[in-house]
């Protein structure tokens, strides 16, 4: 440090002044044009310490190279990487070149002892923060004179106002925007004293209301040129808004008609009114604003949802709205509430969809519709399956249901519409075709056909690959037609496939069945089936068909036939008739002793039907038998004449037996007819012999009856106990002898269906009365007791009733001989009489109980041995009833009783 | 002194027109028989009987057709028939052919009595 520089800190004006004391201290001003501080005069000593030690920015230029000074506040105005500090002690022009322009005439100005300069936010770009940049200024050039009284320097006090011009910029600017936005959206302003009553307003306001520029006018005349209509509104809101109480607020939509052009528009006025201590209104504005369009718009939006509601609401096609987050049933047509939910409008509309059906709930649905909603995008669901109540009965429907968002205006999904589309008609086409298509394919697949096309100009053949398996070779092989023909076996080659070719040819239709030559020289059968198409000119031109191994099918017709020829032998070997029937009864085969029998051609059978044979008199039942068992499933057995090719009828006795599959289907009937006539003609001796023998035992029988009645009454009173016993005994005897030959003729005429009965209308008791009187009589030792209850008419045979009767209570004395009491009731029931009678005797066991009312059935056991009969008098009984329409019972403990029944139709009064 | 009512039997068989006599004796009733069916209408003059009784099957006729005949003849026709027989359908046959009344062989004793009783009844 030099002395010079080390001196600079002896003086006191340089003291202080924070940096820019610093480096001015520092400076070796010697080299400058000011000289050393030392030199330096009073005037810029002072200038100095007070530029140096004040907080304002001042600037210093010195002398006639106008050097530069500046304090630590000028500082930040020079920025970083700029002119500090290089420019303390610098000449101004050299400091300042960029601006040397606009500040050097005020320097000059000053220097030449003009007065003070004043510049207020004056632009001067200076370089700092390495570039130009604009800067505001306000700032002062004065003079500093020198000792001598001149201006020797100029004192330059600024600050910069960059931020502050900048802020009014923008001031002005967002004014400008404020007014652009104003006139933009096309606002009428207005301002209304409503001290004076004066109405103003700005331009647009004033063209709306037809009123001149710069006009101050009465509110009534503004109020006039609104509509009609909405006068009286606009002038109570504006009363109201004036009033203190209503807080000044206005806020109202109304039309105005401009007065000269008549054109109507739609506004809405906003503003607020303004009040002064006492609480009257002294300001009251706001703005206009032209609402015509969204007024219009809006009601075009009303009309369109409207429409748009009708549109859903008369849907052919079922649709419904539901809106919100929540899914509320907005809107539904009736194809949608009574066909699709098949509910009540009233249940629905208005409702969550989800509390209206809850089982959706834990379906897919709330997140589905959750999803539309908020993604905005549409859901269909196709061919959902839906059972629909048409009238009483369920139908199945497919259909497309699509959930589509609503979407507003502004973008917003509001609501989900749904639609449903019934396709049914569609599907079900659709899957016919598909069925059909998986049916001819599965057909295929199943039957291992092959499929070929042959191209009838030059013979090339392109085949599926089990057309060469079929031929014996590997699925790959390559084939030609001449091939396929040359494996043809050579005994069909000509007269089958060449044949069919020709017919084809003519037909259209190819079609044959025959045996290939394998390589292995093992022979194999093919069905072929083609179609040939024809060109323009009737040529053939391509054939299209199948092919398929049917081998096995042959063998198993083979086999078919040759069993079924073995059957057929065996069949016409028989004597006996033997024939077939489908399901549904018709007869389809007969074996050779059919034929034989009848004398008739299988043609004439076909052309007539078998019931030709059957004797005129049978044939009803015949067929009504043989219907029954058809459709019962019940086997068939039946006795009827066929006549024989010499014209004679003979007895056959036909049984035929339902034939059934592995489920009990029944697949077909086979029947056998067996000649019983020779047994038939014994049988018929035999009931002869019977009827005959019976009647030619009654007439001794009646010789000794009567001897012995004689002898009885002859000897009444005769002390010979051994002669009254055994006339006694012979009487009995001839009473169970008669009863004897009595069953045995019933039998016979039950048997040759000779059993005849002569209905009478009679009272039942009657008949009972008298039966148990005989019995009485004939057994005195029992006790019958016969209560009456009620009577019932009867119309029947009332001999074979009383058979009935008979046959209940001598078997009833038979087989209680211990206990003697017989019970005898009759009830009417239902229109229907049962007659009971009942012992306490040995009793009959369950399984005999069932089997008592068959033909020849006597209850087997060492104590029934003791009692005589035939074991026919039930079942002679059993037949009297069932031909009276009526029915007949038992009910049995052993050793505690039995008690027989029957019933009988009960004939009306009337 | 009334006289006993008097009784024609007819039946081919010897044996039971004999019990049939001994029967209707034991009731006094006086007893004509025939064993056969020949020229009934001289028989029927010159006996003139109460009651016919008869058997419907008779060896060279039919019981049926006499007593159609007889109720056919104005003569005879008043003279009560009773028929007999042991034939299943003969009941019907006789009284359809105008027999007053029938018997199933065999019968009890005290059933003809009641028969002939009641027959005597009508004549």
């Amino acid at each position: 440090m030099d002395l010079k520089n080390a001196s600079a800190y002896t003086y006191q004006f340089l003291s202080g002044g924070g940096e820019m004391g610093a480096l001015t201290r520092a400076k070796d001003w010697s080299k400058t044009s000011i000289g050393p501080v030392a030199d330096w005069p009073q005037s810029l000593r002072t200038t100095l310490s007070i530029i140096l030690n004040s907080r304002f920015p001042m600037f210093l230029f010195w002398g006639p190279q106008l050097i530069c000074f500046y304090n630590d506040a000028f500082r930040p105005s020079l920025g970083h990487n700029g002119k500090h500090p290089d420019i303390l002690g610098m000449n101004g022009e050299d400091a300042w070149p960029e601006i040397w322009e606009i500040i050097n005439p005020l320097i000059d100005q000053v220097l030449s002892g003009g007065e003070a300069t004043w510049s207020e936010d004056q632009l001067i770009p200076i370089y700092r923060n390495g570039k130009i940049e604009d800067v505001y200024w306000t700032f002062s050039y004065s003079p500093v004179n020198d000792e001598s009284g001149k201006p020797a320097g100029v004192f330059v006090t600024c600050s910069e106002t960059t931020g502050k011009v900048k802020m009014l910029e923008e001031i002005g600017e967002s004014k400008n925007q404020l007014q652009f936005a104003i006139d933009a959206t096309g606002l009428g302003t207005w301002d209304y004293n409503p001290v004076i009553n004066k109405f103003t307003g700005n331009e647009r306001l004033r063209e709306w209301f037809g009123l001149k520029p710069q006009d101050e006018i009465d509110l009534s005349i503004a109020v006039n040129v609104v509509a009609q209509a909405d006068k009286v509104r606009v002038t109570d809101a504006i009363q109201k808004a004036l009033q203190f109480s209503s807080g000044g607020y206005y806020d109202i939509d109304y039309t105005i008609i401009n007065p000269v052009t008549k054109k109507e528009r739609i506004v809405r006025a906003k503003g607020k009114a303004e009040f002064n201590d006492q609480n009257v209104a002294y300001r009251f504005n706001g703005t206009l604003q032209d609402i015509t369009s969204r007024a219009l718009a809006k009601r075009k939006t009303e009309a369109r949802e409207k429409q748009f509601r009708n549109l859903v609401l008369q849907s052919p096609v079922p649709m419904a709205i539901f809106m919100g987050e929540e899914h509320i049933i907005e809107l539904a047509n009736n194809n949608m509430i009574e066909k699709i939910w098949r509910k009540k409008e009233s249940d629905v509309i208005g409702k969550k969809l989800l509390d209206v059906f809850p089982e959706l709930r834990d379906q897919k649905y709330p997140e589905l519709l959750h999803k539309i909603f908020v993604s905005g995008k549409s859901y269909r669901e196709n061919e959902s399956i839906a059972y629909i109540q048409e009238d009483t009965k369920l139908i199945k429907y497919y259909l497309d249901v699509e959930y589509a968002p609503l979407i507003e205006i502004d973008n917003t999904v509001s609501g989900i519409i749904v639609t449903v589309n019934n396709v049914t008609e569609k599907v079900e086409a659709r899957r016919t075709v598909e069925d059909a298509e998986e049916r001819l394919r599965l057909a295929v697949q199943a039957a291992e056909l092959a499929t070929w096309e042959l191209d009838l100009k030059n013979r090339n053949i392109i085949y599926s690959s089990r057309l060469p398996e079929i031929f014996g070779h590997d699925s790959n092989y390559n084939f030609t037609h001449a091939h396929m023909r040359s494996q043809i076996h050579p005994d069909d080659i000509h007269d089958i496939v060449e044949k069919a070719f020709d017919v084809a040819m003519e037909t259209g239709v190819y079609k044959y069945e025959a045996r290939v030559v394998k390589p292995d020289n093992s022979v194999s059968w093919i069905s072929t089936r083609g179609k040939v198409f024809f060109g323009e000119n009737n040529e053939p031109v391509k054939m299209i068909g199948t092919l398929r191994d049917i081998t096995e099918e042959k063998t198993y017709h083979k086999e078919l036939e040759e069993r079924e020829q073995k059957f057929r032998l065996l069949a016409d070997s028989m004597p006996q008739h033997v024939w077939t029937a489908d399901t549904e009864g018709n007869l389809n085969y007969f074996n050779k002793s059919v034929f034989d029998y009848s004398g008739l051609t299988p043609e004439q059978i076909n052309k007539d039907g078998w019931i030709q044979i059957v004797h005129p008199d049978d044939r009803e039942e015949n067929i009504k038998e043989w219907t029954h068992a058809i459709s019962t499933g019940n086997s068939f057995l039946f006795e009827h004449r066929f006549r024989r090719n010499d014209g004679e009828y003979r007895w056959q006795l036909s049984r035929a037996v339902p034939q059934k599959d592995a489920n009990g289907n029944i697949q077909m009937w086979v029947g056998t007819s067996t000649d019983i006539q020779d047994i038939k003609e014994v049988d018929q001796q035999k009931d002869f012999f019977m009827s005959m023998a019976s009647h030619e035992l009654k007439t001794p029988i009646t010789s000794i009856k009567g001897y012995v009645q004689i002898l009885q009454s002859m000897y009444v009173d005769a002390k010979d106990d051994f002669l009254t016993t055994s006339l006694k005994t012979i009487d009995k005897q001839i009473i169970t002898l008669t009863n004897l030959i009595s069953d045995l003729l019933d039998l016979s005429k039950i048997k040759s269906g000779n059993l005849f009965l002569t209905k009478q209308n009679f009272y039942i008791n009657g008949l009972i009365r008298e039966i148990v009187g005989e019995i009485k009589h004939i057994n005195p030792s029992y006790n019958i007791d016969f209560t009456e209850e009620s009577d019932a008419l009867v119309h029947a045979d009332r001999e074979r009733i009383g058979q009935v009767l008979i046959n209940f209570l001598t078997n009833a004395v038979k087989y209680s001989p211990n206990t003697k009491d017989v019970l005898v009731k009759a009830v009417v029931e239902d229109n229907k009489v049962a007659v009971f009678v009942k012992d306490s005797g040995i009793g009959i066991n369950k399984p005999d109980q069932a089997r008592i009312f068959e033909r020849f059935y006597r209850v087997e056991g060492k104590n029934e041995k003791t009692f005589p009969g035939f074991g026919i008098g039930l079942f002679i009984c059993a037949q009297i009833i069932e031909r009276h329409s009526g029915s007949i019972g038992v009910t049995s403990e052993p050793g505690k009783g039995s008690a027989f029944s029957f019933l009988l139709p009960v004939q009306n009064e009337s | 002194m009334e006289t006993s009512p008097h009784i024609l039997v007819i039946d081919d068989n010897r044996d039971l027109l004999q019990m049939l006599t001994a029967m209707l004796r034991l009731k006094a009733y006086k007893v004509s028989t025939k064993d056969n069916a020949d020229n009934m209408e001289t028989t029927l003059s010159e006996l003139a009987p109460d009651v016919i009784f008869m058997d419907m099957l008779l060896s060279g006729a039919d019981g049926c057709e006499i007593c159609r005949r007889l109720k056919a003849n104005p003569a005879f026709s008043n003279i009560p028939i009773i028929m007999i027989s042991a034939h299943p359908q003969a009941k019907d046959e006789c009284l359809k052919a105008g027999a007053n009344y029938f018997l199933d062989k065999p019968f009890e004793m005290q059933e003809l009595f009641k028969v002939v009783e009641s027959a005597l009844q009508i004549n």
